[in-house]
């Protein structure tokens, strides 16, 4: 695909999108309720993604426990059939292990692990469709299913990529511009400035960074919001079952 | 070790470095493709080799450049794999030799021989001073076969390196508690360059900044840890960018001097050779 | 998991009465609740997902693929990834085992057939999120929701290409796009699989994990075209218990079980069927 279609000179993506528009964001809290204490299931464009959360429950073994805090474990499933074409991934693959190890390190932040010594909290991730932001989509579904679990968390962790074309900054990156282009991802608390997690694995001028930044922040403000919106849908429609 | 975490968020460091001090780093050059890098008690050991094979399939017009570090640390693997092989800082396209048939296998091997914090940057390091002193045996194709000469029969070559990328790791410490530093805006973290075993180990998070001085950032990894103000992010990009430029002239000049040391040999064994 | 010395003799007591009590008030021929949906995977030729009243989930994707007919074995590669249990752990292989076998020995394989040359080779990935019972019913039930689903492209080249060297091109279009029953002309049923516990005289399907715990013996047994057939296999679903009552199986309850399924096992296909048929909206959404 040649480069110049990703950014058309009237200012349109190959998805039809401006510049600083997210992809249609779709996350529903609460839908494995009889197989894990908190779940969530978000869907960024076309990637999608199952998120099941067990805990805080008793650690499988002994040497896991932590007597200050709670332990926390990320397991990261990439389906076979996620991408377009398909690919068999193991467990062990390299990138694989660097995105679990961030995720554990990002969701240690916003959870209040005092409160929970001697546990475990297992995070479950299965990915079904990869378009795109995958360390993004799996980021703000780990948020909305501790949230169904209940468990104690300072705020909210939201997060979307950004990448550069030219000069222009793109927001909520696709598969196909991810392969073009430098991007870098975020992960933000809450609605503050503050990142607790940044991923750049591409070129990109220095310059540049700041609008970068800016722009993934901004991004990262909203999805916050549609987060939220879905989790005060779903506790109405439990209070309202309630009574 | 809290009075060590007073210290520092004073300001001030066990070692007497400045906040954004680096440690001075020692080269010993050996052999061609041996390299030992030293800064305070971290000792690393780079071994470089060459060998002919055949491309891979699916590239047939690029060499192979292979990274082996001997202790299993996942992290440091993965940031050297992205700041040297994914940046394209060794020119692939240039080990080739005949398209699709012969090319240039180059095997980096690191040894850890001592560990007093911020492994990732002088690896890096001594892994580009490495490359930019690394001699290739020059060659002659005869009929379908490759004759390799001795590097003093006939003038090695060069690798081609397209930039040099300089890797800094930032160490950063809460001064205050989490509650205060999640929800405050006027709470700061300290950042502190290139931290030795101690402060490492006392640190809360931490940020790798790869970049080279065509002021490029060529990765950056933030992966998790307390969270850090945008606006510091940024500052702390420029004032690498600053020690990035000096460090790359430092790589020159060392370079440069090694090449004369060698140069002087050559001159000598030439004098030598006439009478 | 673990019951009591007491749980284990009042659910054995239960179960093997004349007319046995199951914990749920079950029929010894009903199946739990579930629910299902298909056809939401945009990036998969067929996609199905079952989910048990009990928690139990698997999600199934069907892709395909053009290959040379001399370089591939078998038009059929299956594959079984569950949560919290090692690819190649006896327990996957097993289940994964049993699928493959069950479907290469009853698929109508000349739907797949494009040309002398070429054919589609179809790819089953099973993801089983939760479970609590043994898995292989829901595994299966969900391969059938997705086999019967599954869309294969419309080929617009010749048939006979023997002499040509291009490969196969198809139509563009995906309303053109044929359901595996239409490409074969006749009606499509995939094979399943059912799990039977056996109980001192007594045959409960779909034994749910309380009762597996109990269980004296278990059966797997395949049905396909409304008769039950070979693979038939037996096993002790009474998976993790620390204390069984594991023992031989009399060949008049084999016989019996054959019996059952034949006689129910329709009711089953025929609600799969109807599912397909309400789940029309093709929304694409999951939940």
């Amino acid at each position: 695909m040649p480069r110049l279609e990703l950014y058309s000179p009237e200012g349109l993506r190959i998805d039809g999108r401006r510049w600083n528009e997210l992809r249609r964001f779709e996350c529903k809290i609460n839908t494995h309720p009889n197989s894990s204490d908190g779940s969530s299931y978000v869907e960024q464009g076309n990637s999608k993604v199952i998120c099941t959360v067990q805990g805080p429950m008793e650690p499988k073994l002994r040497s896991q426990m932590n007597h200050d805090e709670a332990n926390i474990e990320v397991n990261i499933s990439i389906a076979n059939f996620a991408t377009f074409q398909r690919k068999k991934r193991s467990k062990n693959e390299r990138r694989i292990v660097e995105l679990k190890n961030t995720l554990e390190n990002t969701v240690k932040q916003c959870i209040i692990t005092t409160l929970y010594p001697r546990t475990l909290i297992s995070i479950n991730i299965q990915v079904l469709s990869q378009d795109g932001g995958l360390l993004s989509s799996m980021t703000n579904a780990m948020t909305l299913s501790l949230i169904d679990a209940g468990i104690s968390m300072y705020d909210y962790v939201s997060s979307i990529s950004v990448g550069l074309f030219d000069q222009f900054p793109l927001l909520d990156l696709n598969t196909l511009e991810e392969n073009e282009l430098s991007y870098l991802t975020v992960g933000v608390i809450g609605k503050s400035d503050k990142l607790v997690m940044l991923m750049l694995e591409n070129k990109v001028p220095l310059d540049k960074l700041e609008e970068l930044i800016s722009l993934a922040i901004a991004g990262s403000h909203r999805l916050r919001d549609l987060m939220d919106n879905e989790v005060k849908r779903h506790g109405k429609l439990r209070l309202k079952n309630l009574n | 070790m809290s009075y060590h975490k007073e210290f520092i968020k004073n300001g001030e460091r066990l070692n007497g470095r400045k906040l954004s001090e680096l440690r001075v780093p020692e080269v010993d050059i050996g052999q061609n493709g041996e390299l030992t890098i030293s800064a305070g008690d971290t000792k690393i050991f780079i071994k470089i080799s060459s060998e002919i094979s055949k491309p891979y399939d699916d590239k047939p017009n690029e060499g192979i450049l292979i990274i082996n570090n001997d202790i299993d640390n996942d992290i440091l693997s993965r940031i050297v794999e992205k700041s040297i092989r994914k940046s394209n800082a060794l020119d692939l396209e240039s080990l080739v030799i005949s398209t699709g048939k012969i090319c240039w296998i180059i095997k980096i091997d690191l040894n850890i021989l001592n560990f007093d914090g911020n492994l990732i940057d002088y690896c890096i390091l001594g892994i580009m001073i490495n490359l930019l002193l690394y001699k290739l045996p020059n060659y002659d194709i005869v009929d379908n076969s490759i004759k390799l000469y001795n590097l003093d029969e006939k003038a090695p070559i060069s690798l081609s390196i397209l930039h040099i990328p300089i890797c800094f790791t930032i160490s950063f410490y809460n001064p205050s508690t989490i509650e205060m530093n999640l929800k405050s805006d006027e709470v700061f973290e300290i950042s502190l360059f290139d931290a030795d075993k101690q402060e490492e180990d006392l640190r809360d998070s931490y940020m790798v900044i790869t970049l080279n001085s065509n002021k490029e950032i060529i990765q950056l990894s933030k992966l998790g840890g307390i969270p850090i103000n945008s606006v510091e992010v940024l500052k702390l990009c420029e004032i690498c960018y600053d020690k990035a430029k000096e460090m790359t002239q430092w790589i020159k000049d060392v370079v440069k001097k090694e090449e004369e040391k060698t140069s002087d040999r050559v001159k000598m064994l030439a004098a030598v050779d006439q009478r | 998991m673990q019951l009591s010395p007491a749980e284990r003799d009042y659910l054995y007591d239960s179960l093997c009465l004349q007319t046995p009590i199951r914990p749920d008030a079950r029929n010894l021929y009903q199946f739990r609740p579930l629910e299902a949906k298909t056809t939401f995977l945009p990036g998969s030729n067929g996609s199905a997902r079952l989910r048990m009243v009990d928690g139990g989930e698997c999600i199934v994707s069907i892709k395909s693929k053009v290959v040379k007919n001399e370089s591939v074995n078998s038009l059929l590669e299956c594959d079984i990834d569950i949560q919290g249990h090692r690819d190649d752990s006896n327990f996957v292989s097993n289940l994964k085992y049993n699928l493959t076998n069950l479907l290469t020995k009853n698929f109508p394989f000349d739907a797949l057939r494009l040309t002398k040359k070429y054919s589609f080779k179809l790819f089953i990935d099973c993801i089983v999120i939760s479970h609590t019972s043994y898995p292989l019913t829901i595994i299966s039930l969900a391969t059938y929701l997705a086999l019967k689903t599954t869309r294969l492209p419309l080929l617009v080249s010749e048939i006979d290409d023997e002499e040509v060297e291009e490969q196969p091109t198809f139509s563009d279009d995906w309303e053109d796009s044929r359901l595996l029953h239409e490409i074969t002309g006749q009606t499509f049923q995939p094979p399943i699989m059912i799990t039977v516990g056996v109980i001192g005289k007594n045959l409960l399907f779909d034994p749910s994990l309380e009762e597996e715990q109990v269980l004296e013996n278990g059966l797997i047994i395949s049905f396909y075209n409304n008769k039950a057939i070979t693979p038939i296999s037996n096993m002790n679903l009474a998976l993790n218990a620390n204390k069984d009552n594991y023992k031989g199986i009399d060949q008049s309850l084999i016989i019996s079980a054959i019996n059952m399924v034949n006689k129910y096992c329709s009711a089953v296909i025929h609600a799969l069927d109807t599912l397909i048929e309400q789940d029309d909206e093709v929304d694409g959404t999951i939940f």
